[in-house]
């Protein structure tokens, strides 16, 4: 067992106070409760700068406010109810974030798998069992078995035990730690693991050994301090997002290729963060586990990185498979059963990462980028591996130009890792080969070519890097000189670089570390507070704003998890990033990955999306915004996927709504991409000249759809869209105020909907829509359907479309009222050729070769023609409509 | 090395250390009580290197599982482990 000094510098917290027996003697000068007080407050402010800042999403947002209740009533129970508290809380946690529904099927087949491990039989029946019934999930969660599982559980259900059912059996197999069920559920269903897929991989008996290994509140603090360091990794990362990073497309010059690199192996500080984050939140619980990442930009070599990025995977690795291996290949020497076990570490690694991705995106992913950055590094690891042994027995040196060239050396160690890392990293997130190497033969035509991006690259860590060395060097002279007694804030500043740059507390500080002590309970109290109170100020833009508006902009920019394009191609373009966009982007109920081939998310599970208990079942959120398969969806003030009307129509203008589903609101495309914006975009050509009228198309989605009056204007508009989602084909009604026509009558038969005599093809249109909404509106089945609706040929491709139309309409036939073929808009306009150009969500930066659904059914581009047409065309329709139900004018 | 004592264990394992691992430190400031892999100083390469080196001097075997915090924290926890599988 390490001693509580050693605990205590893991977690980063003082020593002499952490092993104290009880919270009050961890504190000379307050009592417990007032202590509590104190995090409470702390962790209260935490919460409200996740707010502010809008850290991650909704979700975890009210997990966190889960958490501070959670937490306050944790301090107050007695010792014994506190771990099953914590169990509880976390159960509650999967059924805020999940929902209750999905929240019981995660822990109904959690629970089946722990119970497996439970079996009163051989520990080979037990595993034989697990094999068993993995093997069955995989076959659902592949697809290849039909079961009704939701989709939202996988990513979570796979966070939980992919890897830790692995430890958990190890500690059963070899009698590591307790029997406790308690212990044993709550070291599965760890709170935050539901908001965070992507999980550090934490081993059973860490999780047990550091179980309030010293003093509780001591704990907690220290968990309030990695939360938040975790937010500001957050922030940076959405900084460098934002404000830094450099699409590859962009790179001319070497400069560029170096920016490149060095921003995109930064986009890690979301991974950090998380991990920070996610241990902080633990450990207010007691559960003082080590820190995730150790300062893995001062790796000073190969091996130390592989040691510092992710120190519980790389714990992970050691004991499943390192040792293992080592054991297994020692007879042929330790040299060479060495270096097999670090190529078999790397090879694990590499179909571990696609393991991991099948469970969290339901495809299993191994590509030539994984195979080459885990070979590289391994490769870099084994070599290094060979002259770490040689550096630490190097002789020591006393003299401070001796201490000078030891620190000069590691800097450029250090540099020269970090260079090497920013070029595997690209290398890893590379779509493609050629891409890759695309940036360098650019940069090669930069006059200093790619020597400019290594040199680059250099000089930003050598940078950062010379405060530091100077720092210790300056602080060993201190030491040295002063026998490491009388400047105790020397010395303790000297040993916190020492433990950050060699990532361990030896070397000659080792002793003085000692005195670094931290009586004082307010100290790193008082750091955190002012951390966080400083993260408020920049939070609020009356404090912000007299910095200047570029401040202000950069700050704003930093409230809000929105990503630009070249920010989300960048997102899209790395393991990691992927699997976070794939897995983690979405907010209450977490990733829904819909298909093994898509992974579709689940739009009503973001923000700006909701159930809704009437007739249209799902609407948009009034005011709201959120990033969605790479497209920002913001919801105006009347909960149309669009920019603010006035509710006065204006003089001159004629207003259109657009009612309809997912196409019409833009499934997976900009605002400004969706066939309404363009559609309004090149009607209003011209507007103007000559008396010609503006106009206005108003998105009605959901709820919209049948209370347009309540939504846009005194008037109702002049002619309405139906956009309907069930047929290859757009309707025109007429839009006629009425009582909503409710959800109760919509399920049955459409002869019988209530409405049908007062405006008859709304209802037909919306019963049918309504119909297949009730079925998966959002699989990945429904979206070439949609697709299709607007994807219309062009020229004589448009009567052919037509002609397949009936075939993928439902077999029980039409509703009574919905309009005949010739009154399709879709096709009209088609033949007419006006509507084109609206994309599809199918087609979101694909190459049109590629512009097909899941079936291979391939769309032709789209593309609309002039305003004049349009406006003609628009015109003619309506008034061609039966009954006259539309005119414009 | 017949039946070696907990001080000979020590004494190995310390030096060990000192030399291999800590060659620029203080070999006072490295104790019993040291955290030798919760604290950094004992990284995978130089455990397994330990572990040959304690199998090869004391004729002991141990097994992968045996590689852990439990048993290779401190200095205090190696003579333990190896006192145990020296029948101890």
């Amino acid at each position: 067992m390490p001693s509580p000094e050693e605990a205590a510098a893991t977690a980063g917290c003082a020593p002499s106070t952490r092993a104290a027996s009880s919270p009050d003697d961890g504190s000379a000068c307050l009592s417990s409760r007032a202590l509590v007080l104190v995090l409470c407050t702390q962790l209260a402010l935490l919460v409200l700068l996740a707010h502010r800042f809008r850290i991650e999403d909704a979700g975890f947002r009210h997990l966190l406010l889960l958490t501070l209740a959670g937490f306050l009533l944790h301090a107050l129970l007695p010792e014994r109810l506190r771990l099953p508290f914590f169990l509880l809380l976390s159960l509650a946690g999967i059924a805020v974030v999940l929902g209750p529904v999905n929240g019981a099927w995660v822990v109904g087949i959690g629970v089946v798998l722990f119970g497996i491990c439970h079996l009163p039989f051989a520990f080979s029946v037990r595993v034989g069992t697990l094999v068993v019934v993995a093997a069955l999930l995989v076959a659902v969660r592949s697809g290849a078995v039909d079961v009704p599982v939701p989709g939202a559980i996988w990513p979570v259900l796979g966070s939980m035990f992919m890897f830790r059912l692995i430890l958990y059996l190890y500690s059963l197999r070899h009698g590591l730690g307790s029997r406790s069920w308690t212990r044993g559920l709550a070291y599965f269903f760890l709170l935050p693991n539901v908001c965070f897929p992507l999980f550090p991989v934490v081993d059973y008996t860490t999780f047990e050994r550091t179980y309030v290994d010293g003093d509780r509140l001591r704990i907690a603090q220290g968990g309030i301090r990695w939360m938040a360091h975790g937010i500001v990794h957050l922030l940076l990362y959405r900084f460098v997002y934002h404000h830094l990073a450099v699409g590859p497309e962009d790179v001319a010059s070497g400069p560029q290729l170096a920016s490149f690199m060095l921003t995109n192996f930064l986009l890690y500080l979301r991974v950090s963060g998380q991990f920070h984050v996610i241990i902080g939140m633990l450990q207010l619980f007691g559960f003082n586990l080590p820190r995730a990442n150790h300062h893995y930009l001062l790796a000073s070599s190969f091996s130390d990185f592989w040691r510092r990025i992710n120190i519980y995977w790389k714990d992970f690795m050691l004991k499943a498979v390192y040792y293992p291996s080592f054991f297994r290949f020692k007879h042929l020497g330790a040299a060479s059963a060495l270096s097999c076990s670090i190529v078999i570490v790397f090879v694990a690694t590499w179909l571990l990462h696609a393991y991991q991705w099948f469970w969290l995106l339901g495809s299993f992913r191994l590509t030539w980028q994984d195979g080459t950055y885990w070979g590289l590094l391994a490769v870099l690891v084994l070599v290094d591996s060979k002259f770490e042994r040689r550096r630490a027995a190097a002789p020591p040196t006393s003299s401070v130009a001796g201490a000078l060239r030891a620190s000069a050396a590691r800097g450029l160690r250090v540099s020269g890792t970090l260079a090497t890392m920013c070029v595997l990293w690209s290398l890893w997130t590379a779509e493609s080969l050629a891409q890759w190497g695309g940036m360098w033969v650019r940069a090669a035509g930069d006059p200093l070519g790619p020597l400019s991006a290594w040199m680059a690259v250099l000089v930003v860590a050598g940078v950062g890097l010379l405060a530091g060395l100077t720092a210790e060097i300056a602080a060993h002279k201190v030491v040295a000189s002063r026998s490491g007694g009388r400047s105790e804030w020397l010395t303790c500043l000297a040993a916190r670089l020492d433990r950050h740059l060699s990532g361990r507390w030896t070397g000659r500080l080792a002793g003085v570390r000692r005195s670094y002590s931290a009586r004082a309970w307010w100290a790193p109290s008082t750091g955190c507070s002012a951390l966080i109170a400083l993260l408020l100020i920049l939070s609020t833009p009356a404090f912000t704003s007299p910095l200047g508006t570029r401040t202000a902009q950069v700050l704003e920019s930093m409230r809000d998890s929105r990503l630009s394009d070249r920010d989300q191609a960048l997102l899209a373009s790395g393991y990691y990033e992927r699997l976070l966009a794939g897995a983690q982007a979405n907010p209450q109920v977490r990733q829904v990955v819909a298909s093994a081939q898509g992974g579709e998310m689940n739009f009503y599970a973001t923000r700006v999306g909701r159930m809704s208990i009437d007739f249209v079942g799902r609407e948009l959120v009034p005011s709201s915004q959120a990033n969605f398969r790479g497209a920002l969806v913001e919801v105006n003030s009347m909960g149309m996927r669009d920019r603010e009307y006035s509710r006065k129509k204006p003089a001159g203008t004629v207003r259109i709504a657009v009612l309809g589903a997912s196409v019409t609101m833009g499934w997976g495309v900009g605002t400004e991409e969706n066939f309404e914006s363009q559609l309004e975009e090149r009607l209003n050509r011209g507007s103007g000249e000559g008396g010609a009228p503006s106009y206005e198309s108003t998105q009605l989605c959901g709820r919209r759809l049948h209370g347009a009056r309540a939504g846009v204007g005194t008037r109702p508009p002049r002619a309405t869209v139906l956009a309907r989602r069930d047929a290859d084909r757009v309707d025109v009604a007429k839009h006629r105020p009425g009582p909503p026509v409710r959800r109760e009558d919509q399920l049955g038969s459409s002869a019988d909907l209530p409405h049908a005599d007062q405006h008859p093809r709304t209802v037909a249109a919306l019963g049918r829509g309504g119909r297949q909404r009730g079925g998966d509106h959002h699989s990945p089945g429904a979206l070439p359907q949609q697709a299709h609706q607007l994807d219309v040929p062009e020229d004589g491709a448009a009567q052919q479309d037509k002609r397949a139309a009936p075939s993928r309409r439902p077999a029980a036939g039409p509703p009574r009222d919905v309009l005949a073929p010739k009154d399709d808009l879709a096709s009209r306009a088609a033949a007419r050729g006006w509507l084109r150009g609206a994309r599809s969500p199918r087609s979101l930066r694909q190459p049109e070769s590629r512009r097909s659904d899941r079936h291979g059914i391939r769309y032709p581009p789209l593309s609309v023609r002039s305003p004049a047409d349009c406006r003609s065309s628009l015109r003619g329709v309506a008034g061609q409509s039966a009954n006259g139900v539309g005119d414009l004018g | 090395m017949v039946d070696p004592s907990d001080n000979d264990i020590r004494e190995v394992v310390h030096g060990y250390l000192v030399s291999q691992v800590l060659p620029t430190d203080d070999p006072a400031s490295l104790t019993d009580e040291t955290a030798l892999l919760t604290g950094g100083i004992l990284d995978s390469i130089a455990t397994l290197q330990l572990v040959v080196l304690l199998e090869d001097k004391f004729d002991v075997s141990l097994a992968a599982h045996e590689v852990s915090v439990d048993n290779f924290d401190s200095i205090a926890a190696i003579v333990r482990l190896v006192g145990t599988k020296l029948g101890r």
